[in-house]
């Protein structure tokens, strides 16, 4: 069979061929109807994927006296079979005119999806409590309602060879730099993936470097974080069977923003992004700064607390720096149990993981008091930060520098460091450098980075992402 | 390598900044206090002057070469017979000097902070770090330097603003008593420390130059020349001109009387994790530079693979350069004139010769 086979003229040869295309598939539904003036049309769908109130609709519409039927939302027409074929599998109902050896696809796509509900991985205390959900007509919808702009461009697409996936690329026109705009599209292109599993799958496609720890690309399920992305000139790609957006470019530092900053008074947001930056640092260095100051420089300890360090330890046979894994990974174990067990268990879980981990460990002798304080500071200070994949590369990192803290103390922390700042500069997103804006430096975006500007001094874009245009409104005195 | 990158003025001065601040706060007190005594401020200032000198040479010779690097330039104004060695001596150089830092921060390490950790351990790590980032190029280096820049002046900056209450600015008295010459005996000295921006030759035409790179340049000096006086007086004003001259690492001694809340006290350990980044800055635009010299007179096309190798070399030859700290401090104070040489006087001549270069070919 070719790829473009004609719209037969000979119904049955029609129905014969799309079954064929569409595998005989038992949700497949063929009738034969006869519009009012008009010939025989075969109609085609699938069962459960067209909504029966739209195609209850689109028949009556098509009986009605003018016999014609209205442009009726997301149609268009088909020349081939194949296209026919494509469209079903889509969630289209297809009319299909042998007289003619025309057709008409009409979206009647209703499938049951969640509907819209707050974000279970990013909730917000003040602020909209919607998120997206898997149908990306319905986040396209949401987006629209939060961004009624007509600068908003919406681009579609389909992905996977296979699954046929619809993507959305958003980006504002006169804004987003046409330049990034045109890279997104040729990086998109180049995709080869047979199936899109998620939006992952297309951020592995996409990136600069696939092979690197870091991620180049953020994902939120928030559609204020995405029109925020948006309105400073970054861009966003919506995934069809997914709540998460993928928004790019994306620096290592904006992984300490929350929308949520900007819900709450300059004040509150700018002091709980700096305790958020602490967090990071102390999430990363905390336990690898116990290990070598226990290990190497006692000196830096007041005697007191020294003195009561020693104490707590002396009944502990291992070395600072087996305890510090000991309990970083038994976290870990807990975390990620947390994440997947049953909600009915859960309570069980947290008193054995308080009891074992805590009390228990520490009167048999196998970690510290203070160890336990450590890893459970390092864990609280890592929850401060937003879900983003920094996070989980911030407790990987921890290992490494508690590692190195373990070999050569603090030098080893610095040496730590260096290498990883020395890596991250190395990287770039979309063209963007990674550690934009501490390197290269550029004050005013920094200090959009660490505190939050007040609305209405909150007036110039980003010069980051290259935007068109350099400010959102001019200051009138 | 590097053939196409830019680096921003800003960047170029937190990498000449970071680069002599360093080496220069740490064992430059305790020698220039050894010649100057209470007036080694004097010295300071005097070598700083000089080292503006020093740097407006290689200013000058980018500006009559453009796109040109300091080796290229020795190459084009001697010709291949006469400029060639020169052009190796100087790249011998700078990878010397490379070593001679890698070296003295292991041994500082290990003395200063934990002495059961063998030397080659830090030699070693050290070589890593700074080849990993010569791989990446000079723009990773710059983008690193810019972020090291302000953590490391803000310590030092804290270091000498919380010591504050044990200051005794009467140990600087009496000002210059013994005349203007007579601390200028460890001019040389001085001038050496200073003299340390000599890789900017190599980085120049990399910079994005603007009409405000000969005021970063300067700008630059002028950040060197505050923190190394910062660190001489606070000396001297703290432990006094004779003690300041027989500690080995005097900036460490100071870091030793930090005390806070009566408790906290001993910060020499933590503290010392701003050398590492100036260090690791230093030798690794150092290295930069030896690759770069390197590349340029054997032409190499790809330099890059000549990377880890020559972080072997640096190893083996940090390792074996002098037998211990005693050494390395001597050989600073006693050779000061072979650093002065190829970071003055060399570049001096390789000026002479292409002005006269350049009036002949005008005359003719």
């Amino acid at each position: 069979m070719s790829n473009h086979t004609p719209i037969s003229h000979n119904s049955e040869h029609n129905k014969a061929l799309l079954q064929e295309m569409l595998q005989h598939a038992g949700d497949l539904i063929i009738s034969e109807i006869h519009p009012h003036k008009q010939g025989a049309a075969t109609v085609c769908y699938l069962d459960g994927l067209s909504d029966p109130m739209k195609l209850e609709q689109m028949l009556l519409l098509l009986q009605n006296e003018e016999g014609m039927l209205a442009p009726f939302r997301q149609s268009q027409p088909i020349d081939t079979l194949e296209e026919a074929a494509d469209l079903i599998a889509g969630g289209y109902a297809v009319l299909l005119y042998a007289h003619s050896g025309s057709g008409l696809a009409i979206h009647t796509l209703g499938l049951q999806l969640r509907s819209v509900d707050e974000p279970t991985s990013e909730s917000v205390l003040k602020g909209p409590r919607s998120g997206f959900t898997e149908s990306l007509q319905n986040n396209i919808a949401l987006l629209r309602y939060h961004f009624s702009s007509p600068h908003l461009k919406v681009e579609f697409r389909k992905l996977g060879t296979l699954s046929r996936t619809n993507i959305a690329i958003l980006s504002v026109a006169g804004l987003t730099n046409p330049k990034l705009v045109k890279e997104l599209h040729k990086r998109i292109d180049e995709i080869q993936a047979d199936s899109i599993l998620g939006s992952n799958t297309i951020e592995e496609w996409i990136t600069d470097n696939p092979y690197t720890l870091f991620p180049l690309t953020e994902t939120t399920e928030r559609p204020d974080r995405v029109i925020g992305a948006l309105r400073d000139g970054r861009m966003a790609v919506v995934v069809q069977g997914t709540p998460f957006a993928i928004l790019l470019p994306f620096t290592f530092l904006q992984a300490f923003q929350v929308s949520e900053d900007y819900y709450w008074s300059y004040y509150v947001s700018s002091s709980i992004r700096l305790l958020r930056l602490m967090c990071g640092l102390l999430g990363m260095f905390l336990p690898a700064f116990y290990v070598a100051t226990v290990t190497f420089h006692h000196e830096l300890l007041p005697t007191p607390l020294l003195q009561s360090i020693a104490a707590a330890k002396e009944p502990v046979p291992f070395p600072a720096v087996v305890e510090s894994f000991a309990m970083m990974i038994a976290f870990e174990i807990m975390r990620e149990a947390g994440v997947r067990m049953p909600r009915q268990v859960g309570q069980a879980v947290s008193i054995v993981g308080a009891l074992i981990l805590g009390q228990a460990a520490v009167q048999a002798g196998i970690v510290s008091p203070i160890m336990v304080i450590v890893a459970a500071l390092t864990g609280i200070c890592t929850f401060t930060l937003p879900p983003t994949d920094v996070n989980y590369v911030i407790r990987i990192l921890q290992f490494a520098m508690t590692l190195l803290a373990s070999m050569l103390g603090y030098v080893g922390i610095m040496a730590g460091f260096i290498m990883l700042i020395t890596y991250m500069s190395s990287l770039r997103s979309f063209g963007i450098p990674y550690l934009s804006p501490a390197a290269p430096f550029s004050f005013a975006n920094l200090t959009d980075v660490i505190i939050r500007r007040p609305h209405p001094y909150d007036n110039k874009l980003p010069s980051l992402f290259r935007p068109l245009v350099k400010w959102r409104f001019r200051r009138q005195r | 390598m590097d053939k196409h990158t830019v680096i921003s003025n800003r960047q170029m001065l937190a990498i000449v900044a970071l680069a002599t601040v360093g080496t220069s706060s740490l064992y430059a007190p305790a020698t220039l206090v050894h010649y100057g005594g209470r007036d080694a401020w004097y010295l300071v200032l005097m070598g700083g002057a000089i080292g503006i000198i020093n740097v407006s040479v290689f200013v000058w010779l980018n500006r009559l070469y453009p796109g040109r690097n300091y080796i290229s330039v020795i190459l084009l104004v001697f010709g291949r017979w006469i400029g060639g060695p020169l052009a190796l001596m100087s790249t011998l150089f700078y990878i010397d000097v490379g070593t001679w830092v890698l070296r003295e921060f292991s041994q500082f390490f290990v003395i200063a902070l934990e002495p059961t950790i063998p030397i080659v351990w830090y030699l070693i790590v050290g070589a890593l770090m700074c080849g990993y980032a010569v791989r990446l190029g000079i723009e990773v280096i710059a983008r690193v330097s810019e972020i090291i820049f302000f953590i490391t002046m803000a310590a030092f900056i804290a270091i000498y603003s919380v010591l504050i209450n044990q200051y005794h600015p009467e140990y600087l008295l009496p000002v210059l008593e013994h005349g203007l010459l007579h601390p200028l005996k460890g001019l040389m000295l001085s001038v050496s420390w200073f003299g340390d921006v000599m890789f900017i030759s190599m980085i120049l035409n990399h910079v994005r130059q603007t009409k405000q790179t000969p005021y970063y340049i300067a700008g630059a000096m002028g950040v060197i020349l505050f923190i190394l006086l910062l660190a001489v007086v606070t000396c001297i004003v703290v432990l006094g001109a004779e003690a300041t001259s027989t500690f080995t690492y005097p900036s460490i001694s100071l870091i030793q009387n930090i005390s806070l809340f009566r408790n906290i006290e001993r910060f020499d350990a933590a503290l010392v994790a701003v050398w590492v980044m100036s260090a690791f800055v230093k030798i690794t635009v150092y290295f930069w530079a030896g690759l770069q010299a390197l590349s340029t007179v054997f032409r190499l096309r790809h330099p890059g693979r000549f990377v880890w190798p020559l972080a072997g070399a640096f190893v083996i030859s940090s390792q074996y350069k002098a037998w211990g700290l005693i050494e390395i401090s001597n050989f600073y104070d006693q050779y000061a004139w072979y650093f002065v040489l190829f970071q003055l006087g060399l570049p001096m001549l390789v000026l002479l010769a292409a002005l006269a270069r350049g009036k002949l070919s005008a005359a003719s």
